[in-house]
């Protein structure tokens, strides 16, 4: 029997979160954020479509960006076309049962609780979109937490395949392109554009001989961090 | 901040779950629940909800608490790291851990009146130790090879081994345990750890070996390396609550034939707002 807590986070779930858009600009927009009046397209899934209704249609709803960042990026930018999973209120989507932590079974699901005014919402892994890359900037309202991300991932593969990987496989996983999106933020902070941050980070590691920077977000991700202090300080690295 | 094992030898029960997270589970003394709930919470600087179990216990589970994790570097489920606070909690707990976590030394005071220990109780082989000797004892690479992974000195690295620091930073901390892991899992997959290691490999961009991967901090490309390997270990099914089955791999690709149980109609759109 699950544990409680053995796939998603007992605390909070997000990074950062609000009711309206938009929560850290300077991050940069990666899986698992979620978005508010999203237009996106779809091929409806309920209720049936109505004789002379056409199946897919266009909506505006709140998101939750699907794709890996090596799938939604191309380097600095976003790709223009987005997949995205459509999220709903817990109350509704759910018919007044009762789903909580540890969220057992329903693996087509990933809840987000508290998500807006303090309403538990979901997200539909079953029901996915596209988008306009455009459609998500600035309308981000929540940045999941590396734990909640990394059980989102695991969340994804097994919503798709069924594969029940451990909260240790995921999170290692998870962890260079964690460390990623936090150094990207710094730079956006303090540079106040993204322009460079790449390259850098493809930049030799002062401290490790033959190896760059992001060869080493899992390894020795301080020593990465260290390189960007120094390089913010406007120190040689 | 410096890091201080806890003994293993200190836990007050044994039972080591298989899987995470890293339960806590307290119990009052008293009719009224938990009376020091609230500064156990400050004290840990989270608002992680608790989960009744019973009329005067409850259970956290820590290892997902963000407060005690470093953000935004490598975490991993081996190392917890309790910030200091002011505040103190005094409580009798049971602890069901398994071997091998770390808090910081800031917070023992803390630790130790939740362990209801005294700090003077006598420590057996600390972990940070254990992790050294594991790491050294599977991959059966010298203390000076392996303290160039860190990069350390070797004396430095006996030192760990030995059991005569028990406070490497925490960055080599979090290091030691993430090359555990690998090995770990590499021993599953080849007969000698230590060939393999030293053994050639193509497309290392300059690197000759994993091993010298793992000298140049380029854990991620080792663990690919890694799991191109079928491992030995035998993937587990088990029947969960739903009464379906589960596969928990460990690295072959399983499949289960679980079915989905989500609701069958998810999203009622015309009343989205």
């Amino acid at each position: 029997m699950a544990r409680t807590g053995d796939w998603f986070p007992l605390g909070n779930p997000y990074l950062a979160r609000s009711d309206s858009p938009e929560v850290r600009p300077d991050r940069p927009i990666a899986q698992g954020d979620v978005f508010v009046d999203v237009p996106v397209a779809l091929y409806r899934k309920y209720p049936p479509s109505r004789e002379g209704q056409h199946p897919t249609e266009a909506k505006q709803t709140t998101v939750v960006l699907y794709g890996h960042p090596c799938t939604s990026r191309a380097g600095d930018a976003l790709e223009r076309v987005q997949n995205v999973a459509v999220v709903g209120k817990a109350s509704r989507l759910l018919g007044g049962s009762r789903w909580e932590s540890p969220y057992p079974g329903r693996y087509r699901l990933f809840p987000l609780p508290a998500l807006v005014a303090g309403e538990d919402h979901v997200a539909d892994l079953g029901q996915l979109a596209v988008t306009r890359a455009e459609y998500l900037e600035g309308s981000r309202v929540a940045c999941l937490s590396f734990e909640a991300l990394a059980a989102f991932q695991g969340r994804c593969v097994r919503a798709v395949s069924r594969v029940d990987l451990s909260i240790e496989e995921n999170e290692r996983r998870c962890t260079p392109l964690w460390t990623e999106l936090g150094l990207w933020e710094r730079w956006k902070t303090a540079r106040g554009t993204v322009q460079g941050f790449h390259a850098w980070l493809d930049h030799s590691l002062s401290s490790r001989e033959g190896t760059t920077r992001r060869q080493a977000l899992m390894g020795a991700p301080e020593e990465v961090a260290a390189d960007l202090d120094a390089e913010l300080r406007g120190e040689v690295t | 901040m410096t890091e201080q094992a806890i003994p293993w030898s200190g836990w007050r029960s044994g039972e080591a779950p298989s899987r995470r997270p890293l339960h806590l589970t307290f119990q009052s003394t008293g009719r009224d629940p938990l009376p020091n709930e609230a500064a156990l919470r400050a004290a840990l600087g989270t608002s992680v909800p608790s989960y009744w179990i019973g009329p005067s216990t409850f259970e956290l589970a820590l290892g997902h608490m963000p407060a005690l994790r470093r953000d935004p570097v490598h975490v991993d489920p081996d190392v917890v790291v309790v910030r200091e606070r002011d505040e103190g909690a005094v409580l009798e707990f049971q602890l069901r851990v398994r071997p091998g976590w770390l808090v910081s030394a800031a917070a023992m005071p803390i630790v130790w009146s939740l362990l209801a220990l005294d700090p003077a109780t006598p420590q057996d082989v600390p972990p940070v130790a254990e992790l050294a000797a594991d790491v050294k004892a599977i991959s059966g690479l010298s203390d000076e090879a392996l303290a160039q992974i860190f990069p350390v000195t070797r004396e430095h690295f006996c030192r760990w081994r030995m059991g005569r620091e028990v406070a490497p930073s925490e960055a080599n901390l979090r290091q030691l345990v993430a090359l555990r892991q690998l090995l770990r899992d590499l021993r599953q997959r080849v007969d000698s750890p230590k060939a393999w290691l030293r053994a050639p490999i193509e497309n290392g961009d300059g690197a000759t070996s994993p091993y010298e991967l793992l000298r140049r901090a380029r854990l991620e490309d080792v663990w690919h390396l890694v799991e191109a390997m079928p491992s030995a270990v035998e993937t587990r099914y088990r029947l969960d609550e739903e009464g379906g089955w589960t596969a928990s791999p460990s690295a072959a690709v399983p499949y289960d034939h679980e079915p989905d149980d989500s609701p069958s109609i998810p999203l009622d759109w015309d009343d989205e707002d």
